[in-house]
């Protein structure tokens, strides 16, 4: 090998950098290429279908896709951040408590205008509509998919302890209060009562509803504070489940859903009240991981006065800064819509991950169909789809903010450090002084 | 020699003061031009983030809309009139304090019984280094694994043993998880403390304990006399790491409690991280953040006072 002189070094590395500079990453061939490319980002769930799917599309359609899975903890925070440092994601997914922050703040852009959205509008189910349109009432995102919480029932140990599913959250409790007499489980009840960004909080809005609260008025104020409706109620049960030993002490410090999931996977638990889609890994058959594999863990309708349940969408939206916004909103409509009248990708994620879709159109899909047999009763889940419903108050700017801070609150009600009187009211004084601060 | 003009600075060549000053200032700004990239490269990367996060601390930030507003001192009065901030700083004095005495004691034992002769004391310090080798997620994920009350290795064991008859929610009250947190990054960080302190053992002088023997001193006078003062050096090095690593850990709390039950293992550290990135108030978090950085400063200058206030065998060589 020779050796080059200093001259020779320095010429070679000018000539280097001058070509890097003047590549396909110069400044004056990127318009050219950001009109034939899109950028699309979205937290690491399924990575692999992802970008199987974003290769389906760029064949199809002929558009390149630049897809970036990024890690769920901290998605937020690095699309913020990327968006700050000017780089553009053209399309990317969106968490919904953090969807109005990002519209508001123009990071993101309206769907309004693009061809279908009306359509789209009217295939959806409303709660779904309402949960991918912004504070102004103008259509925001396509679903990536909706999660809505359902009781799940160990079937096997209600059958040793001959009991019948529970049709109230009374019943609940008291067979849960015989499995433990009996021995049959140490901790029969799993409410998702999680740290994370989808437990205690969800789960609380979703016995809420069940009973007829609905948390929130119109104008995002709460309407809590002295009990509620049914708040009260619901808190107090959750504190005799907790008192009772009913409920596994560790969930309140699961940091996630699927990690709540996975103590029911054990076996030991007789119900579980978590999204549905947890439904698929631990009851379709041949699933490694459960030992309620093959329909051992059952779903059954919500119980309370209304049987009502909380559902949210997760979504894809369009960069404010989309290079080719017909391009963009095509991938979008791709992904969360029935491009070229097919539900491709909708259908998938309810095939495989048993994602379920906003559109009412799919439960009556052969294929999904079938598949969502394998591992529920198609029937009940689309009842207690249709039986659900989300809140607006995640579109006030400083919702994201109360939803991170309730999550503690609520589990110091749970364990006793405040009573349910004073709790409510403490979530009632965070809601209001957060809206003031943001007003 | 006093008042000698001339110097030899190298063999055969004489040379007068001023010609030294001008070698040295030659010298040195020969010095400051090889060093200047590693300089620039540490004020880019250390200092100016850590100016701009203190300014942060001082203004509210509004990421997307790429607005940076000065405040003044608002963010800190915000910070010190939050009840949460008062909890969490009396959780983190205690999780702060359990951890440095656990990590200081633990360390130390395994460093005296890897100083003794004993037949696999290679293997058994090559193995010491495991736990802190670890990533902290493995080290939470691994714990999360012997700690569960539901499936837990450490439940499974004791329930085998005929020990207890229920398996044990160690996270069940608040102080349970805080201490349990103390002892999974105990686990974690001794082994550095230990190493640490088997370097510092093995460069005391034998013949020290010789002597001392033929004094009739017996084993903890021989610790107390010799081993302490010589282990002051490392033993303030493994204090401030400890006390500093103690204030800033978030990692296992992310991983085995997210800061519950109920806010009982929230931490200072923990409180600026979700006040910056979760809730976005990038402001407050430096703020919070910030106090922080001033308590383990303080904690470091108290610790430097104490151990060399007066002159021993280490004093200076920090």
């Amino acid at each position: 090998m020779g050796t080059w002189s200093r001259r020779e070094f320095l010429t070679t590395g000018a000539a280097a950098g001058l070509g890097v500079a003047l590549g396909p990453g110069a400044p004056g061939s990127r318009a050219g290429a950001a009109a034939r490319k899109i950028k699309f980002a979205g937290w690491a769930y399924n990575p692999q279908l992802v970008a199987e799917n974003a290769k389906y599309f760029s064949q199809k359609y002929g558009i390149e896709v630049d897809y970036g899975p990024l890690p769920w903890p901290g998605y937020q925070e690095t699309m913020e951040t990327r968006f700050f440092g000017g780089e553009v994601v053209d399309v990317m997914y969106a968490f919904h408590p953090y969807r109005e922050r990002w519209y508001r703040n123009g990071m993101i852009r309206s769907l309004e205008g693009f061809p279908g959205v009306d359509e789209y509008k009217k295939m959806m189910y409303p709660a779904n509509l309402d949960n991918l349109t912004a504070s102004d009432g103008k259509l925001v995102g396509l679903p990536y998919y909706t999660g809505f919480y359902i009781l799940i029932y160990n079937e096997p140990m209600l059958q040793q302890a001959g009991l019948k599913p529970a049709t109230s959250w009374e019943e609940v409790l008291a067979q849960c209060v015989e499995l433990k007499r009996k021995g049959l489980s140490q901790f029969p009840y799993l409410p998702n009562w999680n740290r994370g960004g989808t437990g205690i909080a969800q789960q609380f809005m979703a016995d809420c509803f069940s009973e007829g609260e609905y948390l929130w008025d119109a104008d995002h104020n709460p309407t809590f504070e002295d009990g509620g409706v049914a708040a009260q109620k619901v808190l107090e049960r959750w504190r005799d489940a907790y008192k009772n030993e009913l409920v596994p002490a560790e969930i309140l410090t699961k940091t996630s859903s699927v990690d709540a999931a996975r103590l029911m996977w054990t076996g030991r638990i007789a119900y579980h009240t978590t999204h549905n889609y947890y439904l698929k890994r631990m009851a379709e058959p041949g699933s490694k991981d459960s030992l309620l594999a093959g329909k051992k863990a059952k779903m059954a309708l919500n119980p309370g006065k209304t049987g009502i349940t909380y559902s949210f969408t997760e979504q894809y939206v369009m960069s404010t800064k989309a290079a080719n916004p017909e391009s963009a909103w095509k991938l979008i409509a791709f992904l969360g819509g029935k491009l070229d009248n097919d539900f491709y990708v909708q259908r998938k994620w309810s095939m495989i991950e048993g994602l379920n879709a906003p559109y009412r159109d799919l439960y009556k899909d052969p294929q999904v169909k079938e598949a969502l047999t394998q591992w529920c009763d198609p029937d009940i889940m689309e009842k207690q789809h249709e039986k659900s419903r989300g809140i607006t108050t995640f579109k006030a700017p400083w919702y994201s903010e109360y939803d991170a801070k309730v999550a503690g609150l609520l589990q110091e009600i749970v364990r006793g450090d405040k009573t349910v009187g004073a709790g409510l009211k403490e979530m009632a004084r965070l809601a209001k002084k957060l809206k003031k601060e943001s007003a | 020699m006093k008042g000698v003009a001339a110097v030899v600075v190298r063999p055969g060549r004489v040379a007068t003061r001023a010609a030294i000053r001008g070698e040295r200032l030659s010298d040195t700004c020969f010095a400051l031009f090889l060093v200047w990239p590693a300089l620039a490269a540490i004020f880019l990367v250390v200092v100016l983030p850590l100016l701009y996060s203190l300014y942060l601390s001082f203004a509210e930030v509004n990421l997307v809309r790429r607005t940076v507003r000065f405040t003044g001192l608002k963010n800190y009065a915000l910070v010190f009139t939050d009840e949460m901030y008062g909890d969490s700083l009396g959780r983190t004095a205690y999780f702060v304090a359990a951890f440095v005495v656990e990590t200081t004691l633990v360390g130390l034992g395994m460093a005296l019984v890897l100083n003794q002769g004993f037949p696999g004391r290679p293997l058994l310090r090559s193995l010491l280094l495991i736990p802190w080798s670890l990533s902290r997620i493995v080290v939470g994920v691994l714990w999360e694994g012997i700690l569960s009350s539901q499936f837990g290795v450490l439940n499974g064991i004791l329930a085998n043993l005929g020990l207890i008859d229920t398996y044990i929610p160690f996270y069940k009250h608040g102080f349970g998880a805080l201490n349990a947190l103390v002892v999974v990054y105990m686990w974690n960080q001794a082994p550095f403390a230990a190493l640490l302190f088997l370097a510092a053992l093995q460069a005391i002088p034998r013949q020290l304990y010789l002597a001392a023997q033929v004094d009739r001193a017996n084993a903890w006078q021989q610790f107390r006399h010799i081993t302490l003062p010589h282990l002051r050096p490392a033993l303030l090095l493994v204090l401030i790491l400890a006390t500093v690593n103690g204030f800033l850990m978030i990692d296992l709390i992310f991983i085995l409690t997210y800061g519950g039950p109920g806010n009982a293992t929230t931490t200072l550290s923990w409180l600026g991280f979700q006040t910056a990135f979760r809730h976005f108030k990038f402001g407050i978090g430096a703020a919070i953040l910030y106090t922080l950085t001033l308590i383990c400063l303080g904690l470091t200058l108290a610790y430097i006072r104490l151990l060399y206030r007066s002159d021993g065998p280490a004093a200076g060589a920090v």
